[in-house]
């Protein structure tokens, strides 16, 4: 496990682990692309083999996205460019995007939205980094078979929005919370299905959020884990009614 | 040709699986050390391909336990990384006493060159 250390190091740390999290779907493109150059598949899996190389591609672009954005805030020191964001329409953009990754597992992602205010003072670039790997985060922890549901409703905090994904996987226990997501390295995931990763996504989400003036944490619920962030919302009249 | 695929990611190992079975080849595929082990005393097969990375026990754990027993010392393994040759801290030799044949690194190997070292091997 890497442990990060501040400015040049940290940059470094996550650098190596976005080149770790960058070889699986480049091992994906380029062997699924062999394949379908074989000439020998059938319609379905060409179909199939063309909707994961898109996900694939995707995973890359938001790896990129994520770099990109930390390397302001830590090497840069830059502030990120604050706008109002609308937060239920980034859930939506994100669960679209994952969710063939969530059908290969045979999860489903559930969006509930909750009264909120919809528009949050954030970077729609890094709000959808962060809503990306905390639904990536729980479709790789979940069990198969399982539902996954995203939630934006209104934080206990006076003016903040609070965003939550639950999962179902073998839950988090309360010691392992803060090394979760302060650390940074190669760790395996608690279900056999689905490999390892580098813990970029989660660390990115923690450096991203805190960016942003807002608040990150889990918390272990029955049956799986809570994963949650908090931000301020722009304007207290965009209040966001679900469809009844 | 019966392969034993041991890989942890589910998506590489559909990839794998599918690549070997359109070029006529029989794939038991697992996810896991324990499981690999459990399907080896189950099932003979002419070759293992192994991930050097899995959850739990790691690959590296899985050739200890295959140099255990005579049956499956006999088994070529193909051993696939993340990780180039140069950064894996494992001398040639150690890996040729595990029976590693190639150590593979996989984002530079597609199916079909994959498919082709093993059959390579198998045939010699």
């Amino acid at each position: 496990m890497m442990r990060i250390t501040g400015g040049e190091n940290e940059m470094q740390t996550i650098i190596s682990a976005a080149v770790y999290d960058l070889k699986t779907p480049l091992t994906l493109i380029r062997g699924l692309n062999d394949l379908m150059n074989s000439g020998k598949l059938d319609k379905k899996s060409h179909d199939l083999y063309v909707s994961r190389i898109a996900t694939s591609v995707d995973q890359m672009q938001r790896i990129i996205d994520t770099i990109s954005s930390l390397d302001k805030i830590i090497a840069k020191q830059q502030s990120l460019p604050i706008e109002p964001v609308n937060i239920c329409q980034v859930v939506e953009e994100v669960a679209h995007q994952l969710d063939s990754c969530a059908r290969d597992y045979n999860q489903k992602l559930i969006i509930k939205h909750g009264r909120t205010s919809a528009v949050v003072l954030s970077n729609k670039q890094a709000l959808e980094s962060v809503v990306y790997g905390l639904v990536d985060n729980a479709i790789k922890y979940s069990t198969p078979n399982s539902n996954i549901l995203i939630r934006p409703s209104l934080a206990s905090r006076r003016g903040f929005t609070r965003l939550t994904v639950r999962d179902k996987t073998v839950g988090v226990r309360k010691s392992d919370i803060s090394r979760i997501m302060k650390t940074l390295g190669q760790t395996s995931s608690p279900n056999p299905a689905y490999g390892s990763n580098s813990g970029l996504g989660l660390y990115a989400t923690m450096r991203l959020v805190e960016s942003l003036n807002g608040a990150v944490g889990v918390k272990p619920v029955p049956g799986g884990s809570s994963f949650f962030v908090e931000l301020p919302i722009a304007q207290q009249l965009s209040l966001y009614l679900p469809k009844s | 040709m019966k392969i034993l695929l041991i890989e942890d990611d589910k998506l590489l190992s559909a990839m794998y699986r599918d690549g070997f079975k359109l070029a006529g080849h029989s794939v038991v595929t697992s996810d896991s050390a324990q499981d690999s082990l459990n399907k080896l005393d189950k099932e003979e097969v002419d070759l293992i391909i192994l991930d050097m990375f899995l959850p739990g026990r790691s690959g590296v754990e899985v050739l200890h336990e295959l140099g255990s027993y005579a049956d499956w010392q006999k088994i070529p393994v193909i051993l696939m990384s993340d990780i180039p040759r140069e950064d894996i801290k494992i001398s040639d030799e150690n890996l040729a006493k595990y029976s590693v044949t190639k150590l593979v690194y996989k984002p530079a190997t597609s199916p079909t060159e994959l498919i082709s070292l093993a059959e390579g091997i198998v045939a010699d």
